[in-house]
């Protein structure tokens, strides 16, 4: 097995007592990946008066999976959807700190959400496809910006659905409801949907918590084939999942990042009792 | 200690238990169909509503053949006539007119309501939200006769102007060609408005409802593909709420064709018809009758006994309309919730060409009626035609179009697309402020010409002899007295009918009950005065007051029935479950438990449903219920406020007018003050029951 990064990590996880790493974090990262796609620093989020996230600061490298785990509540998923401001819409809703999306502040007044949105797309806990065909589906996000060339738009269709592994299963009934496929088929499809928009960071909350382990299984084997085009980010409540598809993991609790580090150093050699804990299953 | 104290079981060795669990079973059974007989009245009352109006229309059905549904003409003998020889009955002029002023109402309304629902659903902080939709509500409650009076004296005279300015700048497109203009401002075009007004707020609220079912994550998945806000409503949760909005706009088109009052007071009152050889008479702008508006004007004094069996063939038309309208908006809606989008390959394609054949067909009718008006703005004012008012609406909207092409394609994409969402949001904004204008211009102009005359005067009995003295006290006990009959019969029957469809109607006998009851409740209430004249006025040759009452309160039913259903269907299972746990009967379960849970919202029910029917006019016209004297007496008519109203539009006393402006500001309060108590109950009701 190739040798999988190691995050240059601030906060209490650099300062616990374990033993460091033996390569340095910072080379290891540019090594792999060159610079972060997501930087996050010092992030407080807010709603209303409740502290939802406390000074997070995570960088979220290309060409990876970077999971992230913790019991519920934990602000996982609000971390997750801080990242392409899909909170912008909760009442109440409050940043600070910085998010830079390939050195560009995204909350910063001048940035476009639309345009943002295009470039960090998200797949969501339960499949939720547009009350459409199969192939308006896909073709949603593309016929927004603008593509209207039948030739290219068919073209989508195929490459999207042939990426998410489903293009076998759905050629000859592109027409059909997407309402009805199977669940797993469903989540796919939005996978391919999101794909059309050609995005570069992929954000997925939770995608198979309302899937089979069959369908699971698919979703994690294409995540695998993603891996290699897109910096993807995926939120997980199941441990062994983040084991299986993540190359580094970051375990949140109450709000904190505790600990982000390589995934196979997290579950084997976790610095913080706390990580330890969480892993060997003491709570959560 | 678990004992069903109803059955007296006291023991809890085997005798006493299986006697009480059989006396149970007893209990249980008589309650069930004691309930069902209640619901039951929904589809019974259908059909008897279709018999009696079948049976007083024989002789009508019988003499007029076909020739009645086909013909242009309706010419009644006089009264002095010995013979039904020259009787001419076409019921077409009546359809057309019905359905004109409910096409106009629904092109207005539709749009302006489905915006104003976004506004309220998607857009608008929770903290404006709720007061504007408190605000819509009360719009619909407002009675229909006081919309009429609204609409006669103080629409149709700015309306004289704006049909001038219309028919200046757009005359040569049929349905805004000049006529003979009736000058008052009473015509097709202001029923129609005065529909869309009414109709409005039921779309809206409906709307909303619909909208706000609409799951988030089907916002965040157009807002994560990069949708704007704008672009996710239009093209995700428009979508998907898209059933539920035709459902909407079918049962608001119910509601218009079925209108009386408020139509009646504004259309002029003329056989009306266009003919196709002659487009121009196609116009909004001429007066005319409506089905209702016909029925109201001349069913209470007929000229012979044929020209009444003619009117109740009217009335007998207008019900089979309504109720196919009414079951076609069910059947979609059920049809659509099925199956959302997609569909075999031909069917999709069948169905993008339908779609894009109707829009593209839409546009060349616009382009081809716009283009005949600047032809003939040319050939009568020379080069100065292509500026009149037709010409520069038309173009600006080319330019707009032509400006948009330009900017999807172009750099600009993301600037304009953020620019468009704005405007479709500040469009939005703008439908929910007319609905909210309308309703404070209305408040307003009733205020006004309301308070002037309520002083103790008004309160006074009237006085027969001298219209410049007295006061409306008939009409408030009369009103009072009515909407408690009506209360007394539609209410209990209404509670046990939705007891009935929330507890036992899950299965094929409750579907079809629950069918017949939404039916019932788009019956236009003329038809159930007819109905209510026909069974107890013509057999009793009296009662006016208790048919007026009996009118009502199957008004009520429907209403009582769905809000108890749908408020009992709210309270969990787990509550049942307990009680039922405890040994306790379904009767118990449902009247100790249940209904106590519920009883805001049943109690909410009702209140609406009085507040709907202390408005109605015309099924009390119809059966007669009208008087000018004090008396308590049901046997005989019985004044209200609302006929009063309609009775002293027209009168030559200034008192008269005055005190029915005053009566106007008395029956809006009423309805207001109710509709304002139910929502109070409700609040407070549901959120206990949803907590609990």
């Amino acid at each position: 097995m190739e040798q999988r990064t190691i995050s240059l990590q601030p906060g209490e996880a650099v300062l616990s007592s374990k033993a460091a790493p033996a390569v340095t974090p910072v080379q290891a990262t540019q090594v792999k990946a060159g610079p972060p796609r997501i930087a996050v620093k010092d992030l407080n989020c807010y709603y209303g008066k409740t502290q939802a996230i406390q000074s997070v600061s995570l960088d979220i490298l290309p060409n990876q999976v970077t999971a992230l785990i913790g019991p519920s509540g934990c602000g996982k998923s609000t971390f997750l959807r801080t990242l392409n401001r899909m909170n912008d819409r909760v009442a109440g809703w409050r940043v600070e700190g910085s998010v830079m999306l390939d050195g560009s502040d995204v909350y910063a007044r001048s940035i476009d959400v639309v345009q943002l949105r295009r470039k960090v797309g998200m797949v969501f806990q339960r499949p939720n496809p547009f009350p459409m065909s199969i192939r308006e589906n896909i073709l949603y996000g593309p016929r927004l910006h603008g593509e209207r060339n039948k030739a290219r738009l068919d073209d989508i269709v195929e490459r999207t659905l042939t990426q998410s592994a489903l293009w076998d299963e759905v050629k000859n009934s592109l027409n059909k409801s997407a309402f009805d496929l199977s669940g797993g088929q469903q989540q796919r499809l939005c996978i391919a949907r999101v794909l059309a928009v050609e995005p570069e960071v992929i954000l997925m909350d939770e995608p198979c918590s309302a899937l089979d382990p069959n369908s699971t299984f698919r979703i994690e084997q294409l995540l695998a084939e993603l891996e290699n085009r897109f910096a993807i980010v995926i939120v997980t409540h199941n441990l062994q999942q983040a084991a299986r598809v993540s190359a580094r993991t970051a375990f949140f609790l109450k709000g904190e990042l505790v600990e982000c580090c390589d995934t196979a150093d997290l579950f084997s050699n976790p610095r913080d009792k706390r990580t330890e804990d969480y892993v060997q299953g003491r709570f959560g | 200690m678990a004992v069903p104290t109803t059955t007296g079981g006291s023991g809890i060795n085997s005798q006493p238990m299986r006697g009480s669990s059989s006396r149970a079973l007893r209990t249980d059974r008589i309650f069930r169909s004691g309930t069902l007989v209640a619901a039951g009245t929904a589809p019974v009352l259908i059909a008897a509503i279709g018999i009696a109006l079948f049976v007083a229309a024989k002789r009508s059905i019988l003499l007029n053949g076909l020739g009645f549904f086909l013909g242009e003409k309706w010419k009644p003998n006089p009264p002095t006539a010995m013979m039904h020889v020259g009787n001419i009955f076409g019921v077409l002029p009546f359809v057309y007119g019905t359905l004109l002023t409910s096409l106009i109402a629904l092109a207005l309304a539709v749009p302006i309501g489905v915006g104003g629902a976004i506004f309220l659903a998607e857009i608008a902080p929770r903290k404006l939200s709720t007061p504007l939709s408190f605000f819509v509500e009360m719009l619909a409650a407002v009675p229909s006769i006081v919309y009429g009076y609204w609409g006669l004296s103080y629409l149709c005279p700015i309306l004289v102007g704006v049909e001038h300015w219309l028919t200046t700048n757009f005359g040569h497109i049929p349905f805004f060609a000049t006529t003979i203009g009736t000058g008052t401002g009473q015509d097709f075009f202001a029923a129609g408005l005065v529909l869309t007004l009414m109709i409005l707020p039921f779309i809206t609220a409906v709307s909303r409802d619909v909208l706000q079912t609409v799951p988030v994550s089907q916002r965040e998945a157009a807002l994560g593909l990069g949708a704007t806000r704008w672009e996710a409503i239009r093209t995700v949760v428009l979508r998907y709420a898209s059933s539920g909005i035709i459902g909407a706009v079918m049962l608001g088109l119910g509601r218009a064709l079925g209108e009386t009052m408020a139509v009646t007071m504004v259309i002029g009152g003329s056989v009306t018809i266009g003919h196709l050889k002659n487009l121009a008479s196609f116009s909004i702008f001429r007066s005319g009758y409506t089905m209702t508006s016909l029925l109201m004007d001349q069913y209470p004094s007929p000229n012979s006994s044929l020209h009444a069996a003619a009117l109740t063939q009217v009335a007998l038309t207008l019900f089979l309309i309504t109720v196919v309208v009414n079951a076609i908006a069910r059947g979609l809606v059920w049809l659509t919730a099925m199956k959302a989008g997609g569909g075999s390959d031909n069917s999709v394609r069948l169905k993008l060409l339908v779609s894009s054949s109707l829009k593209n067909g839409f546009l060349a009718c616009i382009v081809v009626v716009f283009l005949f008006q600047a032809a003939s703005d040319i050939k009568h004012h020379g080069a100065a035609g292509l500026f009149g008012g037709a010409e520069v609406v038309f173009m600006l909207a080319i330019a707009l179009w032509v400006i948009s092409r330009i900017l999807t394609n172009s750099r600009w994409q993301p600037q304009w697309r953020r620019f468009a969402s704005a405007m479709g949001i500040a469009a939005c904004a703008f439908c929910t402020l007319i609905a909210v204008g309308a309703l404070i211009g209305l408040l307003t102009y009733v205020v006004q010409h309301g308070l002037p005359a309520l002083n103790a005067g008004f309160f006074h009995k009237p006085d027969p002899d001298n219209p410049d003295s007295g006061g409306m006290l008939h009409a408030v006990v009369g009103t009072a007295e009515l909407v408690f009959m009506a209360a007394l019969i539609g209410i209990p029957t209404g509670i046990l009918g939705g007891i009935y469809l929330s507890e036992f109607g899950n299965d094929r006998v409750g579907f079809v009950i629950r069918f017949f009851t939404d039916l019932l409740n788009g019956v236009p209430s003329i038809v159930l005065g007819i109905f209510a004249y026909a069974i107890i006025v013509v057999t009793t040759t009296a009662y006016q007051g208790v048919a007026g009452g009996v009118a009502l309160a199957i008004m009520m039913i429907p209403t009582v029935m769905r809000t108890t259903e749908e408020l009992m269907r709210l309270v969990p299972d787990s509550l049942r479950e307990g009680s039922l746990g405890l040994g306790a009967t379904n009767a118990r379960t449902v009247w100790k438990v249940v209904l106590p849970s519920a009883r805001g919202g049943v109690l909410t029910g009702a209140l609406l449903a009085v507040a709907r029917v202390s408005g109605e006019t015309a099924p009390l016209i119809m059966v007669g219920c009208s008087s000018n004297l004090f008396h308590l007496d049901p046997r005989h008519a019985l004044a209200s406020l609302p006929v009063t109203i309609y009775v002293l539009r027209n009168a030559p006393s200034n008192l008269a007018i005055q005190q029915s402006w005053s009566a106007a500001l008395v029956l809006v309060a009423l309805v207001l003050i109710a509709s304002l108590l139910a929502r109070l109950i409700s609040s407070r009701g549901i959120g206990a029951t949803r907590t609990g």
